[in-house]
This record gives structure tokens, sequence and C-alpha cells, in this order.
């Protein structure tokens, strides 16, 4: 198992994390906080000596930026970026090919290690290509995920998308973690949902969650 | 004792007030459950939105008239409309680069904004006499100058930009947010229309209705109508689901 880096989630993802050689996707509106999971993944991974790949649409000083102010500061200890910008690689999402190919050199080059991706570019590439397109992409990526010690975390956002995408994108991965503000006659609640994780019990209850500078606080919704 | 034409200004005014209360109701309901700040001031700018269009209506539809008799109220309305319009638009536009996949600063609008907010405020202050500045022709040509800013900054960013980040976005639940939001401000445009060509006494030649009555119903019915589309504008800045798994569309 992988720690998610956030004790809470691991409880809540089977006990101690996501599963070895699995792909997770987290699935959310956005502004509800979904990118703090890719965070403490990496930041998780870095402590414990994994290698860390992180592929994003952004450029480094932003997500360094976004990460800080979900409390985290990655220090000296900093993940190899695929981003737009400040990366070791350029990440270019009009680019397929080429970021298929960067990402398998990455992960060939550093096989004897753990791995942790994170991949935030996948509403992008819905956006820039035919779902088709990006469901091929992701299988080849998987495939190599399955080879190798490495376990993806990818965010996808929700509403943004035809919803017949992003269904099919879930049946995709192994697991699914949903962010979704929930409305209850006039209240509006964010809750957090396991929709499936590979080897573990389907979960059918809502969780409660917020974020703190020290990782996230989840509690059972009661309805 | 209220004539019919003052119960109806007070009925009409109030149930356009509920509404749009119970938009901005919603977009700060809905913020409260956002995490990311970019996301959350967009919905605090809708929120503003319908705030500013509450009480521009206030004194639109005479309201005001029954609680404030000075010109302040009025001139206090014209100030929060244009910085509210224009922080919704500036929001939204940050929030359009976002949600583009190849995150285009449209217009260098992270530049752009900045020179606008200075020269809005600028604008606000000296029209507002928050300064003196020299009395006679002088003064009356900066005044027109500095209102015509304050107020022609907000309305055509938001009248030009909007609809080109509505165009150009892919994101269906913000394209479905500004949607609603656009239909919110043809209701206040077509009131405006509607209360010009249809003051006390008739426009000769244009269009003449004499009835106040009539006139006033036509305002409310706009005004409502623009509350109501606010009202599901801030309902879409994010998917919302009901536990019986229904999206709202």
């Amino acid at each position: 198992m992988v720690s998610t880096g956030l004790s809470s989630l691991d409880q809540l993802v089977g006990g101690d994390g996501y599963p070895d050689r699995s792909v997770v996707l987290a699935v959310g509106a956005p502004g509800l906080g979904k990118e703090a999971l890719s965070y403490w993944f990496t930041h998780s991974g870095l402590l414990q000596g994994d290698f860390c790949l992180y592929v994003t649409r952004h450029s480094v000083s932003e997500v360094l930026k976004n990460a800080k102010a979900f409390g985290l500061d990655f220090g000296s200890r900093v993940p190899f970026w695929i981003a737009r910008d400040g990366g070791e690689l350029k990440c270019n999402v009009k680019d397929l090919t080429s970021l298929s190919f960067n990402i398998k050199e990455v992960l060939r080059k550093n096989s004897d290690r753990r791995i942790r991706i994170v991949v935030d570019t996948l509403s992008a590439l819905l956006m820039l290509n035919s779902p088709e397109t990006i469901y091929n992409f992701l299988s080849t990526l998987f495939d190599d995920v399955k080879r190798y010690d490495v376990v993806l975390l990818g965010t996808v956002e929700d509403g943004m998308h035809q919803p017949q995408t992003l269904v099919a994108m879930q049946e995709l991965f192994d697991g699914v973690v949903e962010f979704r503000l929930y409305e209850e006659g006039l209240r509006v609640t964010p809750l957090l949902r396991i929709r499936k994780m590979l080897g573990v019990q389907p979960q059918p209850g809502y969780y409660s969650f917020s974020f703190t500078s020290s990782g996230m606080e989840v509690s059972a919704y009661a309805k | 004792m209220l004539s019919d034409y003052d119960v109806e200004v007070l009925i009409g005014g109030l149930a356009v007030l509920a509404v749009y209360g119970y938009a901005a109701f919603w977009a700060f309901n809905i913020r409260r459950g956002l995490t990311v700040k970019l996301y959350r001031n967009q919905t605090l700018g809708i929120g503003l939105v319908a705030i500013g269009l509450a009480y521009f209506s206030f004194v639109f539809d005479k309201l005001l008239s029954f609680v404030v008799t000075s010109s302040l109220g009025t001139d206090i309305g014209f100030a929060i409309l244009p910085l509210v319009l224009f922080y919704f638009t500036d929001q939204s536009l940050r929030a359009a680069r976002e949600s583009d996949p190849l995150e285009r600063d449209q217009f260098h609008w992270s530049k752009l904004r900045i020179v606008l907010w200075i020269a809005i405020l600028i604008s606000l202050i000296i029209t507002g006499n928050l300064v003196s500045p020299t009395s006679g022709l002088v003064f009356a040509i900066v005044d027109v100058a500095t209102a015509f800013i304050a107020l022609g900054i907000p309305l055509a960013s938001s009248a030009i930009l909007l609809p080109l980040a509505w165009t150009r976005s892919s994101d269906i639940t913000f394209r479905r947010h500004l949607k609603w939001f656009g239909l919110s401000a043809i209701s206040i445009g077509l009131c405006f229309v509607w209360a010009l060509l249809t003051p006390p006494g008739g426009v000769p030649g244009v269009f003449v209705i004499s009835n106040a009555f009539v006139s006033l119903s036509g305002e409310f019915v706009f005004l409502l109508l623009s509350a109501y589309f606010l009202y599901r504008s801030a309902r879409a800045v994010v998917p919302l689901y009901s536990f019986k798994e229904k999206i709202e569309t």
C-alpha cells in the first residue's frame, strides 16, 4: 500500500493508502480542493524517498504556491516536474505524443524505485482531444504503471465535461475518490466519497471533509 | 395613506429584493463549500452583484423614497454597482483562464485588470467628490469624464469580455453560469429600455403608455426576471448534487 499522505484518507481507502500498482482518480468540481490530494500524495512520497513525478499544465511556481495555500511547503524536496514552465521537462498539452513519450522515459529511467505519479492535465487533455484519444493515452500509461512499481493519482474536473465522458473515464481507473457539493434543503455541504478502490469493499458512505494546515479532517456524514 | 401606486411599489420592490437576496444567499452558501480562493472569489463576486442589483433596484423602483429622501442613497447605488460588477467580471475572467486548457491570458487580463481597477477607483473617488477638484468648467468636465470611466469600464468590460469568455470556454459549467448571468444582464437592459420608453405621460411619437401603474409593472417584471436569472447563475457556479444523484442542469 502507498500512503495518501493523509492519515484520515488512508483509513478510507483501505487502511494504509492506495493499493500498489494502482491508478486512482480524484474527481471534483473546481474549487473543492481535490488538488490537495495530489500535494499530500507527492509530499508523502518525497518524505519516504519515492521517486515522484508531477505532470501539470501549470507552472512549477503556481503548483508550489497552490500547495502552500493548503499548508504544504515542499522545501528542498521537490518532485520531478513535467510542467508548463520551470520543470525538468516541458508539458505541452497539445502534444500528446511527446507527453506520453516523456512520461514513459522518466518511468523507464527510474524503474528500480517505487514511483508516484500525479497527473493534473486530464481535463485539459479532454478539452483538446477526443475522449477516445485520451482513453488510449491512459491505457498505454496504465500498462506502464502495472509493469513498474507505480501508483498514479490523476485529477479531473467535474462539470467541465460531458457526464458520459467522465463515467467512461472512471471505468479506466482502479480507484475513484469523488468530491462533490451536495444540496440538502437550503444547506450546501462538500462531501467526499470513495466510489471504488481496488481490493476494497465498495464504501457507500459519504464523508464531510475540511482542510487544515496539517492535512485533511474527515468524518462520516449522517444525512 | 398609501396610494395604489405606492402599494405596487412596495409589493413589487420587496419581491425583487427577496429574489435578489435569495440569489446572494445561494452564492454565499456555495462559497462556504469551496476551498480554493479563486472560486471562492468568483462566488463572492456573483453574491456581491446580487446585493448590488438589489440595492440598485431599491433605488430604481422608487422603494428607496420610502426610506431616504436625499440623493445619497442613489449615489451609493451608482458607486456600488460598477465596483461589484467589475469585481465579478475580473474574477470570472481569471476563472475562465483556469478552465482554459492552454491557460491563455486573454487580452493580457492579468496586467490590464490592475490598470482598470486603478482607473475605476480614482474615478469613483473624484466622482464622489471625496477629493475637491478645481471648480468651474474644468470641474464639470472632470466630473463627467470620471463618471463615464467609473461606469463605462465595468459595463464595457462585462458586456464585451464575458460573452467572449463564454464563446471561448469549453467548460460546460462555466458556460452555463455565464449564460444565466447574461440573461440577467439582458433583463436589466430591457428594464432600462422599458423605463425610458414608458415615462409617466409617455414619449410623444415613440411609445406611449401613460398609465404609471402599467409602466411600473413592466419594470418589476424585468427586474424579477433579472433576479431569477441571477439566482440560476449563482447556483450554476459549480455542479450541485442532491442525494438522489440527480445533477442540476
